[in-house]
């Protein structure tokens, strides 16, 4: 059962001009993207900055209003409805966030932030709230004497655990990891995932994992999906991505990650690191000024990502050119 | 030991303490000083210091600091130490009304702009705009120093003030509370509060408002602080709250303003001039400035050091705010009472919390104990109205037996005499040949010559006399024709301007005189009158003479007045009369041939009586000096004997009011602690100042207490039923007390006079605009009174006017200012417990 | 040759009257020519191990003990925590640089591109305006900024992450020092900038004959780039010793298993591999080894005593008790 769809999902910036408030330019962060996530599974969004997986994650839980698109959940679409019935979407539709120093309200105890959201959406009754704040900070591993505290009295990864108990504490189906461990040491980092892992399985719950570094990604994701300039580029299992990248800038992206072992082989791609400006988006293939292997075509036509495989990718040298004339 | 010392917070602690020694001073202001704020002491014996002994020098006021006024005293000899302790509750009354009312606006405003509203913004930054290009002070200024805001109630003038200022000074918070709303919604936290489902205004109320406490608390007291500040720069403007009154005569450099309540700023008030030209009086302004330097570091140093404790990470304080409000919560509560058997702990508690603090708020209005009957009151205004008592002119059957009503209702609630007899007499006739004895005429007619014809008009039917000559009564009985008293002559007109005629023939004439209509004739014939009583001529009035160098004997007065109002006849020097509409268009012009004969008058045959009489107190039977509160009530009124259709039902209701007072207290089961007497004035209804009142024959007669026997506190009950006018009006004076206590039962008399919902106007005898509604009696006995008030009216002309009437009575009024007499006697600790 | 020695540098903070033991007791050398690696985790005193050679260490802090040895070309061996700051200015930028994490903050916003790299030659060395402006424009070119002459007017708004950090190299190596200081030089980088940049740098500390110190907590840069390399933790070396042996046959716990919890992208498991516990804080190191609360193969004699750095094989030094 498909938890999560997005349909053309658009998101454009205005800039203004600070002196006389025009329109000075577009920012297109998220350029139409498509996907969905079967319940229970893991997609990740991977891209580096300017890609627009960040904005994507914060469209669907509507912290952003999208410019374009529909957002569905469980087949219903969220992205039209009023904001005060989304608030009650919010529910089932939770976010881990990435700096897990800045995202917890630094004068609230942990029992307050845990409680605010039982409160809100009625998970249970006021008498029983000190019951749940426990369990919940059971589930994440940290001890019910813990409630007290204040969140600086943590250290980032126990703080992150207490952002992955707030988003739990509303039950809800589909959470969305927007690079929830980018911000801990690498000793946390696994316990974090490992952890991510567990409540999936217990829970079945379905995520979006968005992250910059492919190994976390790998270990995730049920599917994968990169990202360049708003766009989609590569989507598909990740096992066949990872083995078998198509795009460019995915052998590129691939090829840049360094390994922790020095014998390793590496065939790096060199890209030269002129990354266009998100307000000049280029014309025709979005990536061809930095693509090693574009075409004349790239230049001009924009490459459609093909819909109907478990491995898609949006790039010239897979399509013959006639398909792209729609 | 210096770990103990960095952590404390040395602003806090410090601001801390000032502000509680402010709030001492708010509450408990007799602790500090036990003088009055407003005694004024004109000259008097100092100590001062001179080469380090006390000597005492004579000084005049203002008086330099010196062992009795630590910091000197004002123009008027009032403590400035005094006033300044009594003044921090009206100075901080402003000034925290003041941040409250910016608070209440600001807040909400600046939250949801920085929210992102941004019409709201748009708001904020015009008032903002507005006012920087504007300078506050000078709008505070032009506004408040408006008439109406300088004459306000103290009361009223806090209010408008703080109104004033808030609309003047909200932006500047409110701007600041915006952009620091903006930051926190900055903060990445926002975005996980948004995330969890929760709708602005709860993201406002539990997550910005703990961030914004700390910056929006520090701001509050330096804002406190700069109320204050600018509250002194406007009082240096002569802006000032409170009502002001002319300092009482006497040398006084210049005429000025003075304040009259205690309060910072007005002390202020004589900055620039003490500053350029009175250098050797720098303790006039000096203490005042210190006392606002005081103010303002207290506040600033405060809010600087709650700023520091709310921004410690660790605050348990906001936590348990937080809790607090789960506790609580009434939905909560409900829910532990459906599960009783679990939650009976905390459901019992709350229920008892909640009782308690019930309890507590519907304490304080406490009722009553004595309740003031106002029907009773009411029957004996019917009583005393009656046809039967004639009005009850002093001196007269009527009045006679008016007075015998009263002495018979005190002995019915058992009201003792005092010494031997109810009553103290006096004369109702001036054997010393002066004038203004009451007199009864009961037949007169004109006849007005037409040719042949003469017309007849009729006493009280056609015209009224309300002044006959004396030297032309004749004082025996006998009613032969020739006895009645008679006048012929013609009548003259005189010039605009009011000089003198001459008059060539011999002929008596007579005068016609206007009288402007100014709607109370009695105040018209008594001004005006000035002329008319007088032996010499006035500016009013010309001078007739004839070569027989006679004045008139007979005036005539043309007014419309009369048919609307009681006017009673007096003996004087000339004879007056007033026409009604047909015989004064008969006499219109000049040259109309006229005589007038009178009945010799009827002459008071009874002397004036003030009825006396007392509930003797615990302290009756105690050696030494015995307080008393005297309650002074007038029970005469004017002769309606001769027109009917008056019913003088205002005249009665002091006697009524004070009768039922009596019967209240006698019928209390603890006897009062001090001895309460009763006066029934007679003879206090007249036009004309003193002698033939009773309380100045009372008070100049041998019968006033020495004061050192018997201190007393006098209450006057005036005419309190007096329609026209809604508010009760009560004049305070404050006798030889020096001690705060009369300050204090001023205020507690306000007080009380809220809690019972009355409406009333306080006035003080000093004050610039005090209205008439002083009575003499008052003033006489306020003299060697410790404190006297006066309830009531005694001035306005509804008065024996046709409205006068038992049913037209504003018995409301009446009634609250019997509740108040009775509960500030029996309530009030400054007033029923003895000083001694 | 060792270009640095670094023997017992004790750098401690003291905040609100607590001491904190950022680096405590550390010995380490660097050889002419070499790349070494310090890796560790935050609180391990990597980064203030760095800024007490440069001698940037400031209030609260306090270098209380230890020598560090710098081979400059006159003078043997010359203690650098001896030097006064004047002394330490006239090195720095010379002898020694130092690249940051960030390149926006470290550059100034308003002046322009070229000049802040021409500056840096121009205070250690007499070249002209013209002289110092060639050789600034060579140098970005050097760096991969095509366009040198155009861009040297153009201001670090104005150029990406990844030209920035270019920039920054730029200006570190334009004097040619023999020792270059990187201090998470790639972790504000997207990916594909990242790989670039170290291969501008290994290409450069190559070409220039440089040493190099990178501090880092990625283990997958440090395969990359390290010769050599030291595990810190909690202020710490735990282990020393050269890349491929390091990745082959860790030896301390810790290092042990920070290699098993990555996530590798040329691996897949179901659960990764953790440390449990958390990074203790500063003020509350436990009694002898720091590792002793999340070590798997704890004893009872770690959490008494701490252990020495020994050499337990050429080239290889271990601090744990399980190897003696």
């Amino acid at each position: 059962m498909e938890m999560i769809r997005v349909e053309n999902l658009k998101k454009t910036f205005a800039l203004k001009s600070k002196v006389l408030g025009i329109k000075t330019g577009e920012v297109h962060a998220v350029n139409g993207i498509n996907f969905g996530i079967q319940r229970g599974k893991t997609l990740g969004l991977v891209g580096e900055s300017g890609s627009g997986k960040s904005t994507t994650g914060r469209l669907i839980l509507r912290l952003l209003e999208p410019t374009e698109g529909k957002v569905s959940l469980e087949g219903r679409d969220i992205s039209k409805i009023s904001n005060r019935e989304f608030r009650k979407m919010r529910k089932n539709i939770q976010m881990v966030f990435q700096n897990p120093y800045s995202v917890l309200d630094y004068k609230m105890t942990i029992e307050d932030i845990l409680i605010q959201p039982l409160h809100i959406h009625k998970i249970v009754t006021p008498l029983e709230y000190k019951k749940e704040v426990e369990r919940l900070l059971g589930i994440v591993g940290l001890s019910k004497k813990d409630r007290k505290k204040f969140p600086h009295e943590f250290s980032g990864g126990q703080r992150q655990r207490i952002g992955i108990a707030r988003a739990l504490a509303t039950q809800p189906k589909f959470i969305v990891c927007d690079e929830p461990v980018s911000a801990l040491d690498v000793s946390v980092q696994s316990q974090i995932i490992n952890l991510l892992k567990d409540l999936q399985k217990e829970y079945h719950l379905t995520y979006l994992f968005i992250a910059h570094g492919l190994n976390v990604i790998k270990h995730v994701s049920d599917e994968v999906a990169v990202m360049y300039l708003g766009k989609i580029v590569e989507i598909g299992e990740v096992e066949e991505v990872f083995e078998r990248p198509k795009h460019p800038y995915t052998m590129a992206l691939m090829s840049a990650s360094p390994i922790p072992n020095p014998e390793a082989k590496r065939n790096r791609i060199h890209l030269n690191d002129e990354i266009p400006s998100a307000l000049n988006i280029p014309k025709g293939c979005s990536f061809h000024p930095r693509c090693p292997k574009a075409m004349e075509v790239c230049k001009e036509i924009e490459p459609k990502l093909k819909v109907d495989k478990t491995h898609e990718v949006a790039c010239h040298l897979f399509h013959g050119t006639e398909d792209n004339h729609d | 030991m210096i770990n103990l010392l960095k952590k404390i917070n040395f602003p806090l602690l410090l601001g801390g303490i000032l502000v509680l020694i402010m709030l001492f001073a708010y509450f408990f202001p007799q602790v500090l000083t036990d003088k009055n704020p407003n005694v004024e002491e004109a000259a008097k014996y100092i100590e001062v210091r001179r080469d380090g002994e006390w000597v005492e020098e004579f000084a005049t006021r203002p008086f330099p600091p010196n062992r009795e006024n630590i910091m000197g005293s004002d123009e008027a000899g009032r403590d400035i130490y005094t006033r300044i302790i009594y003044g921090t509750r009206n100075t901080l009354h402003v000034a925290l009304l003041v941040v409250f009312l910016r608070i209440l606006v600001a807040m909400p405003l600046g939250i949801i702009a920085g929210m992102g509203v941004k019409s709201v913004s748009l708001f904020i930054n015009m008032f903002n705009t507005f006012f920087t290009t504007i300078p506050k002070l000078l709008i505070a200024f032009v506004i408040l120093n408006i008439n109406y805001f300088r004459n306000l109630e103290i009361d009223r003038a806090i209010l408008a003030f703080a109104i004033v200022l808030t609309v003047i000074g909200w932006s500047k918070l409110a701007s600041m509370i915006e952009d620091q709303t903006a930051l926190i919604m900055e903060e990445d936290f926002i975005e996980g509060e948004v995330a969890v489902g929760k709708n602005p205004l709860q993201i406002g109320v539990q997550n910005l408002l703990p961030h914004l406490i700390p910056h929006v608390i520090s701001f509050l007291f330096i804002e406190i602080g700069m109320v204050l500040f600018l509250l002194a720069q406007l009082s240096v403007l002569t802006v000032f709250i409170g009502p002001r009154r002319m300092p009482l005569a006497e040398a006084f450099q210049g005429n000025f303003e003075m304040a009259f309540e205690p309060e910072w700023g007005s002390m202020l008030a004589r900055a620039p001039e003490v500053i350029r030209l009175y250098h050797d009086r720098m303790w006039l302004t000096l203490f005042p400035a210190l006392a606002f330097f005081f103010g303002v570091t207290a506040f600033n140093l405060t809010g600087e050091g709650l700023r520091i404790e709310f921004q410690k990470r660790n605050s348990q304080i906001v936590s348990f705010i937080r809790k607090g409000f789960f506790l609580a919560s009434p939905k909560i509560y409900w829910m532990q009472l459906r599960s009783f058997k679990i939650y009976w702990k905390p459901v019992l508690g709350k229920t008892l919390a909640v009782l308690l603090i019930l309890g507590y708020f519907s304490y304080p209005a406490e009722a009553s104990q004595h309740f003031f009957d106002i029907e009773r009151a009411k029957t004996h205004v019917e009583e005393l109205s009656d046809e039967k008592y004639e009005g009850r002119l002093v001196g007269f059957e009527g009045g006679n037996k008016s007075g015998e009503y009263i002495i018979d209702t005190l002995k019915s609630y058992g009201l003792k005499p005092w010494e031997e007899s109810y009553t103290q007499e006096f004369n109702t006739l001036d054997e010393s040949g002066g004038f203004f004895e009451r007199l009864i005429v009961e037949e007169a007619y004109i006849e007005v010559y037409q040719g042949e014809d003469a017309e007849v008009y009729h006493i009280n039917e056609d015209f009224i006399i309300p002044a006959l000559h004396k030297a032309e009564m004749h004082l025996e009985e006998d009613t032969n024709e020739a006895g009645w008293i008679d006048y012929h002559g013609k009548t003259i007109t005189y010039h605009e301007d009011h000089t003198s005629v001459k008059i060539t023939d011999e002929q008596q004439h007579i005068p016609l005189i206007d009288i402007e209509d100014h709607g109370d004739i009695h105040s018209q014939l008594y001004v005006r009158g000035q002329g008319v009583w007088a032996h010499s001529a006035t500016h009013n009035f010309p001078t007739v003479s004839n070569p027989r160098g006679i004045s008139y004997h007979l005036g005539i007065l043309n007014t419309d007045l009369y048919d609307r109002e009681l006017i009673d006849t007096y003996s004087h020097n000339r004879t007056l009369i007033i026409p009604f509409e047909d015989l004064r268009q008969s006499l219109d012009g000049a040259d109309v041939e006229m005589a007038l004969f009178v009945k010799p008058p009827k002459l008071p045959s009874y002397p004036g009586r003030n009825i006396t009489a007392i509930i003797p107190g615990e302290n009756w039977e105690q050696e030494g000096p015995r307080e008393l509160i005297v309650i002074g009530a007038p029970y005469d009124g004017a002769y309606t004997g001769g027109r009917e259709a008056f019913a003088p039902a205002i005249t009665a209701t002091p006697a009524a009011t004070s009768l039922e007072i009596a019967r209240v207290l006698s019928a209390m089961e603890e006897p009062l602690e001090k001895t309460v007497m009763f006066i029934f004035w007679d003879g206090e209804y007249s036009f004309y100042p003193f002698r033939i009142r009773g309380s100045f024959q009372y008070t100049a007669s041998q019968r006033t207490f020495q004061q050192a026997d018997f201190p007393y506190t006098y209450i006057d009950v005036g005419y309190t039923g007096n329609e026209s006018v809604d508010q009760l009006e009560i004049n305070i004076m404050h006798g030889q007390k020096r001690s705060d206590t009369s300050y204090l039962i001023r205020t507690s008399l306000s007080q009380r006079l809220q809690e019972l919902e009355i409406n009333y106007r306080m006035f003080d005898a000093s004050q610039r605009w005090a209205r008439g509604s002083v009575s003499r009696a008052l003033y006489g006995m306020n003299m060697n009174s410790q404190f006297s008030m006066g309830f009531g009216s005694n001035y306005y002309p509804y008065i024996n006017r046709l409205e006068d009437k038992v049913e037209s009575i504003n018995y409301e009024k009446m009634e609250g200012t019997g509740q108040i007499i009775v509960d500030s006697i029996t309530m009030n600790s400054h007033l029923k417990e003895p000083q001694n | 040759m060792k270009l640095l020695q670094v023997k017992n540098l004790k750098t401690y903070f003291y905040i609100d009257k607590e001491e904190v033991p950022a680096v405590d007791g550390v010995d380490f050398d660097i050889n002419q020519g070499e790349v070494l690696a310090l890796i560790g985790e935050s609180g391990s005193g990597k980064s203030v191990t760095s800024m007490s050679i440069m001698g940037l260490i400031d209030e609260p802090g306090k270098i209380i003990s230890g020598e560090i040895l710098f081979n400059r070309q006159d003078i043997f061996e010359d203690d650098l925590l001896q030097k006064s700051d004047k002394q330490m200015r006239f090195l720095r930028g010379k002898e020694i640089s130092m690249i940051y994490q960030d390149p926006l903050s470290s550059l100034h916003p308003m002046i322009k591109v070229g000049e802040q790299v021409a500056e840096a030659l121009m205070i250690h060395e007499n070249t002209t305006k013209a002289e110092a402006k060639g050789k600034a424009i060579e140098m970005m070119k050097r760096v991969g900024i095509s366009d040198g002459e155009k861009r040297y007017d153009e201001f670090p708004g104005q150029f990406s992450g990844g030209m920035r950090q270019r920039i920054m190299i730029a200006m570190a190596i334009i004097c040619n020092p023999r020792l270059l200081i990187a201090d998470e030089p790639t972790t504000a980088l997207d990916v594909t900038i990242q790989a670039e940049i170290l291969d501008l740098l290994r290409r450069l500390q190559s070409e220039n004959r440089m040493s190099m110190m990178l501090i880092t907590h990625d283990l997958g840069v440090v395969a990359e780039m390290a010769d050599r390399v030291c595990v810190m933790y909690c202020g710490k070396i735990m282990e020393e010793t050269t890349n491929q042996r390091l990745f082959k046959n860790p030896k301390n716990p810790y290092t042990k298993g920070l290699m098993k919890c990555i996530p590798r992208i040329d691996d897949k498991l179901e659960y990764l591999d953790t440390i449990e516990g958390y990074v203790p804080h500063p003020t509350d190191f436990p009694k002898g080894c720091r590792f002793s609360t999340r070590c798997p193969e704890v004893m009872a004699h770690c959490k008494e005593e701490l252990p020495e750095l020994r050499e337990v094989e050429p080239g290889h030094k271990v601090r744990c008790w399980l190897y003696g």
